[in-house]
């Protein structure tokens, strides 16, 4: 498996399951509704995922000899702005729910949460992508 | 100018005249301390979206009667790259404007607020889009 595949793998598990318990704590009422709760607790899980990734990267990085410190090659480059720009298509899909449809109908802590939740399936997505043309051999 | 370059000019045109006036009347309303019913910021919302869709149809079908081997033409590996690449550029802008606009529905901000900073994020993240896809032609890459 490539080292850039191996990454993209250990971003999105991390992404999944620090998003998962996020949403979790909002659904069951866990996070309160001021900004400051949303931010406190948005925020550990996400320094907490950022900081495991790090790790998770360097020590794919320290294994991978010469390939993990190789820069990313047109191939590379042209995979991640191939899952960049399906996540765009998402994403703006996703700001029109949160922008146009719910002001009038939800309150205000549902829709930071829906527009988080539209960040991170835009992420997710782009992730899928980025793995699967690794998966598929996928050249540009 | 390629088929696809002509196609980005027109929708970052469009764009701009479009929202330009839509985001003139919004200011002036607010400016103004009324409040129009909402049916009005609907009807000027919806308005917007109609006129924009029109005009750039119309631009693209112009374009298209003069060059039709060209428009009918599939996009090349070239094209897909361009798209790519301007999407990938757009995105980060479009992350980071939704963030910033859906935190002032904490500081006091109105739903018709919300709509017209959602639909300025699109639109920004829209022009720096086509922006890219046009400097990626003019650049040849």
């Amino acid at each position: 498996m490539a080292y850039r595949e191996k990454t993209a793998w250990l971003t999105l598990g991390c992404m999944l399951v620090a998003y998962a318990i996020y949403f979790s704590l909002v659904l069951s009422g866990h996070v309160g509704p001021r900004l400051l709760d949303i931010i406190w607790t948005f925020g550990i899980i996400a320094s907490i995922q950022a900081i495991l990734v790090i790790i998770g990267h360097v020590v794919l990085a320290l294994s991978s000899g010469a390939e993990g410190r190789a820069k990313p090659d047109e191939r590379d480059r042209a995979i991640t702005r191939r899952g960049r720009s399906a996540a765009y298509v998402v994403l703006l899909t996703g700001t029109i729910v949160v922008g146009v449809v719910m002001p009038f109908s939800d309150p205000a802590p549902r829709i930071v949460n829906t527009a988080l939740l539209a960040i991170v399936l835009a992420e997710t997505v782009s992730y899928v992508l980025i793995i699967a043309s690794y998966r598929r051999g996928w050249h540009g | 100018m390629p088929f696809k370059e002509k196609i980005a000019w027109i929708s970052v045109v469009t764009t701009v005249i479009v929202w330009a006036a839509y985001f003139t009347f919004a200011f002036r309303t607010m400016m103004a301390g009324g409040v129009p019913h909402p049916a009005v910021y609907m009807a000027a919302f919806t308005a917007a979206l109609i006129v924009q869709a029109v005009l750039a149809t119309i631009a693209a079908i112009v374009v298209a009667i003069l060059a039709p081997r060209d428009a009918g033409a599939a996009a090349d590996e070239r094209d897909k790259e361009v798209a790519r690449r301007s999407y990938a550029i757009a995105y980060p802008v479009l992350i980071s404007l939704i963030v910033c606009v859906t935190i002032t529905v904490y500081f006091g901000a109105t739903p018709w607020d919300l709509v017209n900073g959602m639909m300025a994020a699109i639109v920004i993240a829209e022009i720096v889009h086509y922006g890219a896809q046009i400097a990626g032609y003019r650049r040849g890459a």
